[in-house]
């Protein structure tokens, strides 16, 4: 064995936190001559020369309509240690994109500065939409962010082999009745896992929350002016999802054995040929495409397969935040980087069409479905002048496109979300490995788990 | 690897010299020596300082405060901090609160603690069931070859070499269910699949596999070092006297190895008792917790929930809990070490 190695990873963490905390960091506020500087991170990898180009000349397009403004860049990507040694060592940058299923559990901690105020310098913040930017807000009814791109789950699914099995690539299906007659076809005409789901990394009870969702049903309750758990309910949404996922897995074992997997996992296996269907958000075309290669024509996406009863999907993506230790000069300054940057090409049709042709000569996937940031009358220019540079067959992802305006977009459960996920993994890997598990009796095991913080979270 | 590639007589050496270096009294030994030197001596406190100053007192000190200073910066002082973390909550902005007892109540009140513990204390044991004998053995047999020994104290350490988050992926593709080498090497003889990292029945003993496979060969190399040192005269008296490889192993090797196993032993429960790289990156605790461990915990709780008051003070708990171990074990085992 190794002891040094393993060495208290909690003191090697610890270390890293209290060390910064003793040197005390300056804010970098305003300059003598009235300038803000700013510090903004998500420039990308140097290994990729032409996205840096755009992003540095975007940059230098805002420093020159903002001259009072100084922007510093770098290329932090937000993860939750760096983040939190970051917040701890005061050197947090000005503005960090995280994903939205961390905002609850940020703005809780107030680790993100309140830029209500700040956002209604946006331009076209009145015309968001509601749905949109709900994702940002507390349940104060303030706002802590700006979502930079939305995704609602839908159906991913492999077309090449609907085709080798004999199904229909161009309608996916659309039940979840559907979804398990067409994995156990995959199954017994090629060979290959008809259906896949990530399990593990909080991801299985995020995956089993977007189903809850699809069959109509939600994760928690209000009881006596509080949230409780309700996912565990005897016929609950959830009880629905892993009884259906059960007999996936045992009776048509469609499936396959391989069940310990993240998205990342999923997304490998996918490319490879490995898997017919899983859900996920729109983006995933890009990674297998850019990242593996795979072929673009073997990749579509349905809407998120419902039971029948209610059309809903659950929404991902990310949110622009500001430091709390922002000065209030800074903070305006960031809102108006992250309306120019991030927001221009959602309602300026030529800014996002000049982005998608540079990104298409990058050759990097344009055309991927996106959720609409504002009312149509905005949003639809923008999106036929980025399809205009599309490099992936649209009508592949159709079926998703058409879906997606009377789709609901639920968000996250209210309450210690990440920690309902986390005990509902449980559940999920327990109804894929183990062929006598009891949904029912799994789903309170979670709730017991994660009961007293849901609890704690609201005292 | 250079250590590996060193033949036994310079390990010996090394052994030996290490022994002298540290034997007490010796002026040559640093501070402790140089302190026991000093302190028979008599006369009024000037006259003494004078004489520790002379037997250079100024130069240990000297030598001595770097390493001080490295130690208090970078260790006393976070786990100073830690403790006082522990008993706050934060959230790293603003300054913080201080709660009593409360992280450690809503520590000892997670229905996963007690999962933790036990998959931590099961892994220690499996760990010292399968890692424990095995690096022994090993070391046995590679220090009895006529030739070849220096090959397979390379072969042997070579696990080491890699770094633990990529032999740790390795075996995770390894065990892969469907398609992994271990399923497909079994499918030729019959067997098998079998579930490995799927399973609650088998996840943790194919996380000890791997584990035990990752780090035993520093540990070969260690038994190896206290091997040579075991006087080659004693061999030959037993063999003499007529004694089998076995009686000879059994009464003189064992023996003479005592000290170095124990602390072996012990530096190996402190080691597993602190799991975290193996089933962090293989199963990420699951299947269904089966393979969560204390550090596991301690790091949700810090980067998952941001919840660094129960992160130190589950750390602290831990932390008391390998101090008494280690204190009874230390004790228990006084009069067999010497």
């Amino acid at each position: 064995m190794r002891p040094s190695p393993r060495r208290t990873l909690a003191g090697i963490a610890l270390g890293a936190l209290v060390i910064p905390l003793a040197a005390c960091s300056d804010s970098g506020d305003a300059g003598a001559d009235g300038t803000v500087t700013i510090t903004v991170s998500g420039r990308p990898a140097a290994a990729n020369p032409a996205a840096v180009k755009l992003f540095d000349d975007k940059v230098a397009a805002f420093e020159k309509a903002n001259p009072d403004i100084r922007v510093k860049t770098n290329e932090y990507e937000y993860d939750q240690q760096s983040f939190q040694a970051k917040v701890a060592g005061g050197n947090l940058e000005t503005v960090v994109r995280v994903p939205l299923t961390e905002m609850s559990s940020l703005i809780k901690r107030k680790q993100v500065s309140d830029i209500t105020e700040d956002f209604k310098q946006v331009k076209h913040g009145a015309q968001f939409n509601d749905e949109v930017l709900s994702v940002a807000r507390g349940e104060d009814g303030r706002t802590y962010g700006v979502p930079t791109e939305e995704y609602a789950l839908g159906l991913v699914y492999n077309r090449k082999l609907f085709e080798k099995a004999g199904l229909d690539p161009d309608s996916p299906p659309t039940t979840w009745d559907e979804v398990r007659e067409a994995a156990k076809t995959i199954k017994d005409k090629t060979g290959v896992d008809g259906y896949a789901q990530m399990t593990k990394e909080n991801t299985g009870g995020w995956m089993l929350t977007a189903m809850t969702y699809s069959f109509g049903d939600d994760m928690q309750e209000q009881s006596g002016g509080r949230w409780v758990n309700s996912f565990h309910k005897e016929g609950s949404g959830s009880h629905k999802a892993l009884d259906l996922l059960k007999e996936m897995r045992w009776t048509d074992k469609s499936m396959g054995r391989n069940q310990l997997r993240n998205g990342g996992d999923i997304e490998r296996d996918f490319a490879a040929g490995k898997i017919g269907m899983t859900m996920a958000a729109p983006n995933m075309i890009n990674h297998v495409i850019d990242q593996y290669k795979s072929d673009k024509n073997d990749v579509g996406i349905g809407p998120m397969p419902s039971d029948g009863s209610a059309k809903r999907t659950l929404v991902g993506g990310n949110v622009a935040v500001i430091s709390p230790k922002a000065s209030p000069e800074q903070r305006a300054a960031a809102v108006k980087f992250i309306d120019f940057y991030y927001l221009a090409s959602k309602y300026d049709p030529k800014r996002a069409g000049d982005q998608a042709a540079v990104q298409n000569k990058d050759g990097l996937t344009v055309g991927s479905p996106l959720v609409a940031f504002f009312k149509p009358e905005i949003s639809d220019p923008v999106e036929e002048a980025v399809n205009k540079h599309a490099n992936v067959p649209l009508e592949h992802f159709a079926a998703y496109r058409e879906s997606l305006g009377d789709y609901e977009l639920v968000v996250e459960p209210p309450v210690e979300g990440q920690n309902v996920y986390k005990a509902l993994d449980n559940a999920v890997q327990a109804v894929l490995t183990r062929e006598d598990a009891d949904p029912a009796k799994e789903l309170n095991k979670a709730n017991d788990l994660v009961k007293s913080q849901v609890e704690r979270a609201q005292q | 690897m250079s250590k590996s590639q060193a033949p036994p007589e310079p390990a010996g050496r090394l052994t030996r010299h290490l022994d002298t270096a540290t034997r007490p009294g010796d002026p040559a030994s640093g501070p402790t020596g140089s302190a026991r030197a000093v302190s028979p001596g008599r006369g009024s406190p000037s006259v003494r300082f004078v004489r520790w100053v002379r037997q250079g007192g100024i130069t240990t000190v000297l030598f001595g405060l770097p390493m001080v200073v490295c130690f208090a910066l970078f260790s006393w002082w976070p786990i100073a901090r830690s403790l006082r973390l522990s008993f706050e909550q934060t959230n790293l902005v603003g300054p913080s609160e201080w709660v009593g007892l409360d992280n450690f109540e809503r520590v000892l009140d997670d229905p996963l603690l007690w999962t933790a513990v036990q998959n931590t204390g099961m892994f220690a044991v499996l760990a010292l069931l399968i890692g424990f004998p095995v690096p022994l053995f090993l070391a046995v047999l590679i220090s009895e070859l006529k030739k070849g020994g220096t090959l397979f104290r390379i072969l042997v350490y070579l696990p080491v070499t890699i770094p633990p988050v990529v032999s740790v992926l390795l075996w995770k593709l390894f065990y892969e269910p469907e398609d992994g080498l271990f399923n497909q090497l079994f499918g030729l003889v019959g067997l098998g699949p079998f579930p490995w990292l799927q399973s609650t029945d088998t996840a943790l003993v194919s996380i000890v596999l791997e584990a035990t496979w990752a780090g035993f060969g520093g540990t070969v190399i260690i038994y190896l070092a206290a091997l040579a040192a075991v006087p080659g005269e004693l061999y030959e008296a037993a063999e003499l006297d007529g004694a089998g490889i076995w009686r000879r192993v059994w009464h003189i090797t064992l023996p003479s190895m005592r000290g170095v196993i124990l602390i072996m032993l012990l530096l190996q429960i402190i080691g597993t008792l602190q799991v975290f790289t193996e089933p962090f990156v293989m199963t990420d605790g699951g299947p269904e917790n089966s393979t969560v461990t204390v550090l596991m915990l301690i790091y949700n709780y810090a980067f998952q929930n941001g919840d660094y008051g129960a992160a130190t003070a589950l750390s602290v708990l831990l932390a008391l809990v390998l101090c008494a171990l280690s204190a009874v074990y230390l004790r228990a085992t006084r009069r067999w070490g010497n």
